[in-house]
């Protein structure tokens, strides 16, 4: 496997409190993969601080094998993309108009728009599916239709690598579905890498080639997600009891929570007499 | 598109309704002159017969106020975009107090030299606005990020503070000094001259082109701090240089026309309207919607009633002040 990023004692936090330290991780290139983790266990972190986002205290992010906390900011932004959580969308701007400023990190001062931008510009929105609702207001979508504009932006930024923390937050199971067969459709078709991070484990298992598993902010394994996601990994990472099952239509891991770890009896109990009712 | 057609015609628009306000106040006032000897005055300004009122007096006035309606605007336009706060403006931010309240000591402790001094009056006004600025930055900045809704609670504060500090020193004046303190505390372009526009122009000159060269990261802060540097927007330093700009305008402007509020929150929002968020747009609009604004509402000071002038600064308020109370209402 090769890899476009890779960190090596990485930490960071705020105010002096260390969220993660001594990260070591690699991203595959052409691939996609998803930090998981409960909450406050630091994936959002990892990802601001691998996006230069957040300064690290220590420790060094590589990108193509150079470090990127000497790059000039636009150079930075030419090279990896990054849907921030919950972005806030100016009132009042197109789609086309939020895709051209995807441009900004190739554009002087006070030159307009070249040819070559309103192409990938164009490109971007047909991309997303976004080209017919190119000349409509942000704010007068919906959810959905929202985010496909937010990533083709990130896609007009022309970069291999694409950083999304968390895409499908608000969304309804539709449209989540909507997102992550996009997200799957550019990686396949060209060749982006994608780095997210997602709260829904079968849907993890289901859009990614490789999981980094992180608990308390440090890495409790990485693989692929045959690999990560086993009833030992579920109770350590995310403290619940769970079952995994083949999906019967994607023959993937799937992944069945019944109870938080040391929790369960009850609940199983209920379980049972119910199940044993109905026959 | 008929939103591209209106943004081309706006500014058209809007220069036309400028030229018509000025027209309209060079005869507004005491005296009325016909256009006629106005032209005359224009192309022959050395003649004995040229008018006194029009190059002396209202010129030099009407400039001032397109000039300060114009500084003002853009002020508030990029706090506007920097504090992520629709309602953020150089008055509410303390801005202007500050910016006052070192125009005053510099007014309390050179009283005689104020008109040979005019041109260094802008500088001393900056030093008080960039003072207010740094305390604002740092009261605003938690763990080396600037938390821009903080910048507008801290301005508020700040700007009571000055305030209450310009009246102090205004309690302990002569009559006569306190009377021209207090004028010019509430925003008043009156005994304007040829100095104070001299005094303005070369701020303004190098201050307006330096912001047009910033529209698009204007328009990228807008996206909050996270999307701009993601997508390579240096965010810190830009800030701290649009902060600058903002400050460096709004002084320049209240040291000579005093403490003329409301134009930097009330102009943008209406340039709003007409041309939407982007700033390419919306700096040229905003600016030439300040410039309407002052100058409209220096005419009708002057004119409502024959015998008191009415100081711009207060007819902006009384006029902007329930737009404010609506814009309030309509963001909760």
């Amino acid at each position: 496997m090769k890899f476009c990023m890779t960190t090596e004692h990485l930490a960071a936090g705020y105010d002096g409190h260390p969220v993660f330290r001594n990260l070591d991780l690699v991203i595959p290139s052409g691939k996609m993969t998803t930090l998981i983790g409960s909450n406050g266990s630091g994936k959002s972190t990892i990802l601001k601080t691998m996006s230069r986002l957040i300064a690290p205290t220590a420790g060094v992010v590589c990108l193509e094998g150079q470090s990127i906390h000497g790059m000039p900011t636009k150079l930075m932004a030419q090279k990896l993309a990054l849907l921030p959580q919950g972005a806030q969308t100016p009132t009042g701007i197109t789609v086309s108009e939020l895709v051209e400023y995807g441009r900004f990190p190739y554009r002087n001062k006070l030159s307009g728009l070249t040819a070559k931008d309103r192409e990938i510009i164009r490109w971007a929105l047909s991309s997303t599916n976004m080209s017919e609702l190119a000349g409509r207001e942000m704010d007068q979508l919906s959810g959905g239709q929202r985010q496909r504009g937010w990533i083709a932006m990130a896609l007009a930024q022309k970069t291999g690598i694409l950083f999304l923390d968390e895409p499908t937050t608000y969304l309804d199971i539709s449209h989540q579905l909507d997102i992550l067969q996009l997200l799957r459709k550019l990686n396949l078709e060209q060749g982006v890498t994608i780095v997210m991070v997602l709260h829904d484990l079968n849907h993890a298992i289901m859009f990614s080639d490789y999981l980094v598993a992180i608990k308390d902010g440090k890495k409790y394994g990485a693989g692929a997600p045959e690999e990560i996601v086993t009833p030992k990994t579920l109770r350590e990472v995310f403290d619940v009891e769970a079952e995994i099952i083949r999906h019967p239509v994607l023959h993937v891991p799937v992944c069945l929570p019944y109870g938080v770890r040391g929790q369960v009896f009850e609940a199983i109990n209920i379980d049972t007499k119910s199940g044993g009712n109905e026959k | 598109m008929k939103a591209k057609n209106q943004k081309k015609v706006v500014p058209v628009f809007l220069w036309l309704a400028v030229i018509a306000a000025i027209l309209i106040s060079v005869n507004s006032g005491y005296a009325k002159l016909p256009y006629g000897d106005i032209l005359f005055s224009l192309l022959h300004p050395n003649h004995p017969e040229a008018s006194v009122v029009l190059l002396q007096i209202r010129l030099p006035r009407i400039l001032l106020a397109v000039l300060c309606g114009m500084g003002l605007a853009l002020s508030g336009c990029i706090l506007q975009a920097v504090t992520e706060n629709p309602l953020a403006d150089p008055g509410i931010l303390g801005i202007n107090a500050g910016a006052g309240f070192t125009v005053m000591l510099f007014l309390y402790f050179f009283p005689s030299l104020h008109i040979n001094a005019m041109l260094f009056q802008p500088l001393f006004a900056m030093a008080g606005g960039l003072l207010v600025a740094a305390i604002l930055y740092g009261f605003a900045k938690r763990s080396g990020k600037l938390r821009p809704s903080w910048l507008l609670l801290g301005g508020i504060g700040v700007s009571a503070g000055f305030s209450a500090l310009m009246l102090i020193m205004a309690s302990d004046m002569e009559n006569s000094s306190y009377q021209l303190v207090a004028r010019w505390l509430v925003g008043n372009i009156w005994g304007t001259s040829w100095y104070q526009v001299k005094a303005l122009i070369p701020y303004l000159l190098v201050l307006i082109p330096l912001l047009f060269t910033r529209t698009n990261i204007l328009d990228l802060l807008l996206l909050g701090e996270e999307a701009s540097l993601a997508l390579g927007v240096r965010v810190e330093r830009e800030r701290r240089i649009l902060l600058i700009v903002a400050v460096a305008l709004a002084s320049s402007c209240i040291a000579v026309s005093g403490g003329i509020g409301f134009v930097g929150l009330v102009a943008p929002h209406m340039a709003r309207k007409f041309v939407g968020v982007r700033h390419r747009a919306l700096l040229p609009a905003s600016m030439l919607l300040g410039s309407l604004l002052v100058l409209l509402a220096d005419t009708l000071g002057r004119s409502l009633f024959q015998h008191i002038e009415i100081p711009v600064g207060i007819v902006i308020s009384v006029l902007a002040a329930p737009y404010f109370l609506y814009l309030l209402r309509r963001q909760a």
